[in-house]
C-alpha cells in the first residue's frame, strides 16, 4: 500500500504538492517510486525557469526506462535538490522528503485547487 | 497498427524519427506504429544518461570519424552498423493495463519478442538485464524505453549480422552491466543472430498485428529534432 500524506495535494501523473504561502515544493509519489522502482538518474529543471501546469519538466531512469515528469502547478523554479544528481535513491528511500525535486513560485496558488487531495489520489491508485 | 518500415538517410534523422512518432501519438495525432530502421554506416548511440567520457574511446571515435549521438530512452551505449536492426514501438498507455508502468511494459514486450525468437530459433531464449534478450548466455537483442504521459517508445535492436569486433574499439566496458555479463569484453557477451532481416521482420509485423503499411512519417518534426536537437553537440555530449 503506498504511502500518500494527507497535508499534500497530488496529480493524476503522480508529483506531489506542498504549499507554503507562495512557493510549492514538488516531487513525485510514493506510487511513483514503486512503480518506476530503482532510480539511477533524476534531471531537474533550471532554476529560473518557467514551467506551466502539465508541462514536463524533469526526467527519472529506472530499469532501462527514461520517463517525463510533468509540473503539477505553473510557477518559476526558485530552487532544485542538487542531492539527486549523486543519490537519485532518495527518491525511492523518501519520496516526501528527502527525495523533494524542486520548488517554485507559484503563478497563482488558486491553480492548486484543480488538484487531487489525498483522499482523491489514494482511490486513484488503489 | 501501422508499419513505418523506413530508413532515413542519416543517424541524427532515424533517432528524430523515433522521437516524433512518439510525439504524435503522445499528444493524440498519431497512430501507434511499428518502425524498423537499419544503419546504413557505423556511428555510436548513448543512452540518455550516459556520460560520454566513462562510456567511450572519444579519442578513437573521433579519429575514425564515428559519430556520436544520444536517444531519448534509457538504458547503455550501444554501437550501430549495418548488420543491426532496428525497431521501435510507439504505444498508447491505455492500450493495454501492462503499458501503465514501466516494469509491466518491459515484461510485456519482452516476453513477446523472447517467445517470437524462441520459435524462430529453435532455441532457448531468456529475458535478462531488465532488457536484454540472450541465447546461450550472449545478448543478442538491447532494448529501452521512453515514457510521456499518453505513449511509451519502447524501442531496440537485434543483433543479425553487426561488426561485433568493432564494438571494443569504440566503447569501453560500460559503468553499468548485468550480472550475467559477469566481466566479458565486448566480443564475449554479445552474438549475432544469424537471422534473415526481412525473416524478422515479417515476423515481429504479425506479432504486433502490424498490418497497415504507411510511406509516411512526420517530416517535418524529424527536421526540427535534427536541427535542435540530434544535430547538436549540446544534445549529443551533453553528460
Amino acid at each position: 500500500m503506498s504511502n500518500v500524506p494527507g497535508d499534500l495535494k497530488y496529480s493524476k501523473s503522480h508529483e506531489w504538492v506542498r504549499l507554503e504561502g507562495e512557493i510549492a515544493t514538488v516531487g513525485i509519489t510514493d506510487h511513483a517510486q514503486r512503480e518506476l522502482t530503482s532510480l539511477v538518474f533524476v534531471e531537474l529543471p533550471k532554476v529560473g525557469r518557467a514551467i506551466s501546469a502539465g508541462e514536463s519538466c524533469a526526467v527519472v531512469e529506472s530499469v532501462k526506462a527514461a520517463s517525463d515528469v510533468y509540473c503539477p502547478i505553473s510557477g518559476e523554479v526558485t530552487e532544485v535538490n542538487a542531492e539527486l544528481a549523486n543519490r537519485p535513491e532518495l527518491v525511492n528511500t523518501d519520496p516526501y522528503g528527502a527525495g523533494w525535486f524542486f520548488r517554485l513560485r507559484v503563478k497563482d496558488p488558486n491553480e492548486i485547487s484543480g488538484l487531487l487531495d489525498a483522499s482523491a489520489y489514494s482511490a486513484l491508485v488503489g | 497498427m501501422l508499419l513505418l518500415d523506413v530508413t532515413l538517410p542519416t543517424p541524427a534523422e532515424n533517432l528524430a524519427c523515433d522521437e516524433a512518432l512518439l510525439d504524435q501519438c503522445d499528444a493524440g495525432c498519431g497512430d501507434e506504429v511499428l518502425r524498423f530502421w537499419e544503419p546504413t554506416s557505423v556511428f555510436v548511440v548513448l543512452g540518455y544518461a550516459n556520460r560520454a567520457a566513462s562510456e567511450l574511446n572519444t579519442d578513437t571515435c573521433d579519429e575514425s570519424g564515428v559519430p556520436v549521438l544520444r536517444r531519448i530512452s534509457g538504458g547503455g551505449t550501444v554501437l550501430q552498423a549495418p548488420g543491426c536492426l532496428n525497431y521501435a514501438l510507439v504505444l498508447r498507455t491505455s492500450t493495454a493495463a501492462e503499458l501503465q508502468t514501466t516494469g509491466t511494459t518491459n515484461r510485456y514486450v519482452m516476453e513477446k519478442h523472447r517467445f517470437l525468437l524462441e520459435k524462430l530459433l529453435g532455441a532457448k531464449v531468456a529475458i535478462d538485464g531488465v532488457t536484454d534478450l540472450v541465447v546461450r548466455g550472449r545478448k543478442v537483442s538491447g532494448n529501452a524505453q521512453r515514457r510521456r504521459a499518453n505513449a511509451v517508445l519502447f524501442h531496440g535492436t537485434f543483433l543479425l549480422n553487426a561488426p561485433v569486433e568493432l564494438m571494443g574499439k569504440y566503447l569501453r566496458m560500460p559503468s553499468r552491466s548485468p550480472a550475467y555479463r559477469d566481466g566479458r569484453p565486448h566480443e564475449e557477451f554479445v552474438a549475432n543472430l544469424g537471422i534473415d532481416c526481412e525473416v524478422l521482420k515479417a515476423e515481429i509485423s504479425r506479432l504486433w498485428k502490424a498490418d497497415q503499411r504507411a510511406n509516411q512519417w512526420p517530416e517535418v518534426a524529424v527536421e526540427r529534432l535534427v536541427r535542435t536537437k540530434y544535430s547538436l553537440r549540446e544534445w549529443n555530449l551533453r553528460f
